[in-house]
């Protein structure tokens, strides 16, 4: 059943069919010596976890592998919202528990989908993809700057309708990978064209596609989808990340210790006058940035004058603003020595998890009762 | 690397928080949704123009009402239409078309939107389930033909723009409005609620008192058949408690426990309210004693001693809360100063003390003993610092006060004492001795030494002169007091400060030195888990680059120079900023159904009433407050 690498663990709940294991087998050991390989497919299907076994196959061939993630709403190793090129050299014993890394090079999306600015979407996917053919694919540097070529797997968000579909095309058509995954469910109007739907008639250069099935069906055949609530998974992310501020070692268990942690944790304060803040997908005049930031999420970045659009270094949560004393307080997990180069704040729609703003005698003034539930 | 499998407990994190009620709203304060409903359909541009901008910021927080959010669609459009504004000039005017096209995709973002969440799709249209809520039949009509047939006309759209208007009142905002809870009752409940409480205290303790005094074996009544009694009169529970068969000691500690437990509650998440009230226990019951002994009138009911009894025994509930609430007398110590500083701004203070002092000093005087006796259970509370070198971080375990805490008491008790008060100079003294800090408390001796004299003067030689001459240099020498204060915070901020520069560079992002728990949102208090709500006003850019490098100035107070005058002004930008009190907001997640208490941000201290300052004023308050440079 589960096709087993010496360490990875096969986990119960995780099933990998026949067909996957050996499509991952022919990417790793194939003819491509590098092989990009780009995974797509309905909502459900399969891909993430395809993703990690491919990952973990592909390790055992190469020491290191780089993954691109472009699923804002269900990222892999970083917090949602962001859109992120890390490098992986460690199997991941267990595939249904993931774990947060620091990627290599991260922009803020700062949505969980595309679809509020597809152009800034693709914009940021291609930069980190030039990036990683400079790094990783191309011999064209000398000896001792090379680093080791690496494969790099593409992981997709299940949108295959409308823009979504128009916008794989788009992927597709710029970083031309060596394969394409493309996992299929039963309901075949749910699925993407068949064959290299991308490519333009008479184009010889195609990659090799490679569709596979969802891994589960049942008796009559159709398809078994694994229903994530993925709002709740963002939810766990986003405390998974902001849980590293304290040491690994304090007992903090439950949603509710955070939670309490967080409100008794020193934020770090940054005056106002030495940050710039971006709104990033909705207008907000200058005089209300306060009353829009206070108790949210932004995006740590660090603005350069040789990238074209900041760098992301991770999220923090403004818990506070004082004019008086015009400073902002911002608990973020993120080192102090990288926090130095850290000059913008971007604000997207990233939203702050309310059982985090719930503490015991200590509630946020954003959570509400007496509200009325007419959505 | 992180594993996100430790989280077990997530599907109760969810269950719970659906059970608990509360909703992510956009805006801190119900008041501030307050001033967008009424500006939002006032009949001035500007309030309209000023909603809209809000309402806009709350869109960018990503969790506003939908009926909102299309209520300001609607009256936006409005703004630019020539029909609803008279003021508007050709340039600035959209054409008809274009209006037209406005007004439509608003009412059918309301149709879809307000009705979309509830349908269950394919079994009725959405035209069936809008009528089904009540949304007026033109507005219907008006989605229908937009998204399948042409433009309807501008006049039609305009008509049908003003009834979305009066439904969406109906339907969000006058219900909403409705559900805030009003402040009156809100606040009047939770004080009966807190009285309630702290008499339950009380009454347990006393109770245990008389059990404790009286023979064990006498059996009978338990306490809580008095209570009843008790919330009548005072003096009623008192005979009745004398004279009562007494609880045994078990129940009464029971149930001294239960209601210390209750009011422990109350008080972590109310903690002003509490403090407040029992305050004026307190003082009630210091009050009648004193007139009792000054004036000797017959007109009170009870005796003498049974109102020392009564002080005695809000004094006891003072000393039990403060032995389970580690920071309670700290919080009763402050809102005592906080009195008094209200008492010396609604009389104003004299430099030439002689008549006044006499009359200033009785009026302090309940409130002076009060907080020499506070201060003195601060000594026995908390051990005396040896070391003055910088503070450990052990939360738990540590129970010394913070130095910066005891000076700023100090500073303030200062601040409000006068010549003749002996009370509020001894208790200087034991904050000072709190401090463990032997110069300042030789200087406060000395201080204490010459009021002495100077009262001894007074009383011996009763000539005005020499109360004069004694009480400038009384002034000269507290002033020289507070400025030795404020010179030793500067000159310990700067020790602190060269040794930072010489180990690094300042760093842009720096830890807060010290953090006091608050909720996520607001600003920590200096005392207690309450937080405060944060002014969040920004004047343009443009402007505030001048102002805000002065108030810099100003506030920060490691800043080079020892000048007198900047000094005072200092001080006093520094006292304007501690007079801004907000009270805060807090919210009970689960206590009987649901209370909450209100804050009302934004309150100045003016003439020592507490009045709403709007921000135009506050800034202005502040920038005259540089101009004496």
């Amino acid at each position: 059943m589960a096709a087993a690498s010496e360490t990875e663990s096969p986990s119960p709940k995780i099933f990998i069919p026949e067909e996957w294991a050996e499509a991952a087998e022919a990417i790793a050991y194939g003819s491509a010596a590098i092989p990009i390989t780009f995974v797509c497919g309905p909502k459900n299907s399969g891909k993430t976890t395809f993703s990690r076994h491919l990952l973990n196959v592909l390790l055992q061939r190469h020491k290191k592998v780089a993954y691109l993630d472009t699923d804002v709403g269900q990222t892999e190793f970083t917090p949602p919202g962001l859109l992120s090129l890390t490098v992986i050299d460690k199997i991941t014993p267990d595939l249904t528990i993931p774990c947060l890394k620091t990627p290599e090079r991260c922009f803020f999306f700062g949505d969980i989908s595309s679809k509020r600015d597809p152009a800034a979407y693709l914009a940021y996917i291609f930069s980190l993809y030039d990036y990683y053919s400079e790094e990783y694919c191309t011999s064209n540097k000398t000896e001792f700057q090379a680093n080791a070529r690496l494969p790099l797997v593409i992981n997709t968000p299940g949108w295959v309708k409308g823009i979504g579909y128009e916008i794989l095309v788009d992927m597709l058509k710029y970083m031309s990978p060596t394969h394409v995954v493309k996992i299929g469910i039963s309901a075949r109007s749910k699925n993407l064209p068949a064959g290299a739907f991308w490519l333009n008639e008479g184009n010889t250069d195609a990659a090799t596609v490679i569709e596979i099935n969802a891994a589960l069906q049942d008796h009559l055949k159709r398809s078994v989808l694994v229903q994530k609530d993925s709002h709740l998974l963002r939810d766990l992310r986003v405390m998974a990340y902001f849980r590293q501020c304290f040491p690994s070692d304090m007992t903090i268990t439950t949603i509710k210790e955070l939670a309490r942690a967080l409100a008794a944790h020193p934020p770090y304060e940054i005056s106002i006058s030495s940050i710039k803040i971006k709104h990033l997908h909705c207008q907000v005049p200058p005089t209300e940035t306060f009353y829009s930031l206070n108790a949210t999420i932004v995006g740590l970045a660090v603005s350069s004058a040789s990238d074209q659009w900041p760098q992301c270094v991770g999220l923090g949560i403004v818990r506070g603003i004082d004019t008086f004393r015009g400073v902002l307080h911002v608990i973020t997990p993120v080192p102090q020595q990288t926090l130095e180069d850290v000059d913008l704040l971007l604000q997207g729609f990233i939203q702050i998890p309310t059982s985090l703003l719930q503490v015991q005698g200590c509630v946020s003034p954003y959570m509400s009762a007496n509200v009325l539930s007419t959505n | 690397m992180e594993w996100l499998g430790f989280m077990g407990p997530v599907p109760d994190g969810v269950v719970e928080e659906n059970s608990h009620s509360f909703k992510l709203v956009p805006w801190m304060s119900w008041d501030e949704w307050k001033f967008v409903r009424e500006s939002l359909f006032s009949s001035s541009p500007d309030s309209v123009a000023s909603a809209l901008q809000r309402i806009s910021t709350w869109r960018s927080r990503g969790c506003t009402a939908v009926a909102i959010e299309v209520t300001a669609s609607i009256v936006e459009i409005q703004q630019k239409d020539p029909f609803f504004r008279n003021d508007l000039n050709e340039s600035a005017s959209q054409s008809e078309e274009m209006l037209a096209m406005l007004y439509c995709m608003a009412i059918m973002r309301l149709v879809n939107c307000v009705v979309e969440k509830n349908r269950k799709k394919n079994e009725i249209s959405i035209g069936e389930a809008a009528d089904a809520i009540g949304i007026p039949r033109m507005l219907i009509d008006i989605r229908h033909e937009g998204s399948h047939r042409d433009l309807p006309s501008l006049q039609l759209v305009r008509l049908a723009s003003k009834k979305a208007l009066d439904w969406l009142v109906s339907y969000y905002w006058i219900p909403q409005e409705e559900a805030i809870p009003s402040q009156n009752n809100q606040a009047a409940k939770l004080r009966k609620e807190i009285k309630h409480r702290l008499r339950e205290v009380a009454l347990c303790l006393k109770a245990k008192q008389i059990a404790k005094s009286s023979s064990s074996h006498i059996k009978g009544k338990r306490v809580r058949q008095t209570e009843h009694l008790y919330g009548r009169n005072k003096l009623l529970f008192l005979m009745a408690g004398k004279t009562s068969h007494s609880t045994n000691l078990a129940g009464s500690k029971k149930q001294l426990a239960k209601s210390l437990k209750n009011i422990l509650r109350l008080y972590s998440s109310l903690s002003p309210e509490v403090v407040n009230v029992l305050l004026e226990y307190l003082l009630s019951a210091l009050g009648s004693s004193n007139l009792a002994e000054h004036l000797e009138d017959s007109q009170i009911v009870h005796g003498n001693e049974n109102k020392q009894t009564a002080l005695d025994d809000w004094k006891s509930v003072v000393l039990k809360l403060s032995r389970k609430e580690p920071e309670f007398l700290l919080t009763l110590t402050q809102a005592v100063l906080e009195k008094m500083e209200t008492h010396d701004a609604n009389y104003g203070i004299d430099g030439h003390q002689s008549p006044e002092n006499s009359t200033k000093t009785r009026r302090l005087e309940p409130l002076s003993c009060l907080f020499e006796w506070l201060t003195g259970n601060l000594k026995t509370l908390y051990p005396v610092r040896q070391k003055e070198s910088a503070e450990s971080k052990d939360s738990k375990t540590q129970k010394h006060l913070a130095k910066a805490t005891v000076l700023g008491l100090l500073r303030r008790c200062l601040l409000v004492s006068s010549p003749g008060n002996r009370q509020l100079m001894g208790a200087a003294l034991t904050l000072a001795q709190l401090t463990g800090d032997r110069s300042l408390l030789h200087k406060l001796k000395k201080l204490a030494l010459l009021d002495l004299s100077a009262s001894e003067a007074n009383s011996v030689f009763s000539s005005n002169e020499t109360t004069i001459i004694s009480g400038e240099e009384y002034s000269i020498r507290q002033a020289e007091e507070k400025f030795e204060l404020i010179r030793r915070f500067r000159m310990q901020s700067k020790h602190e400060k060269p040794k930072q520069s010489g180990m690094e560079t300042k760093s842009r992002w720096a830890v807060a030195k010290s953090w006091n728990p608050c909720p996520i949102g607001m600003l920590p208090h200096a005392v207690g888990f309450s937080g405060r709500l944060p002014v969040l006003d920004r004047v343009d850019e443009c402007t505030v680059a001048a102002t805000l490098s002065d108030s810099k100035e100003h506030r920060q107070l490691n800043q080079c120079g020892k000048r007198d005058a900047e000094s005072d002004i200092e001080e006093m930008a520094n006292t304007s900023v501690k007079k801004m009190k907000e009270t805060e907001e807090d919210h009970v997640p689960h206590y009987q159904g649901d209370i909450r208490s209100q804050g009302v941000k934004g309150h100045l201290m003016i003439d020592g009433v507490w009045k709403e300052v709007g921000e135009q004023e506050l800034l202005a308050l502040t920038s005259a407050v540089r101009l004496l440079v």
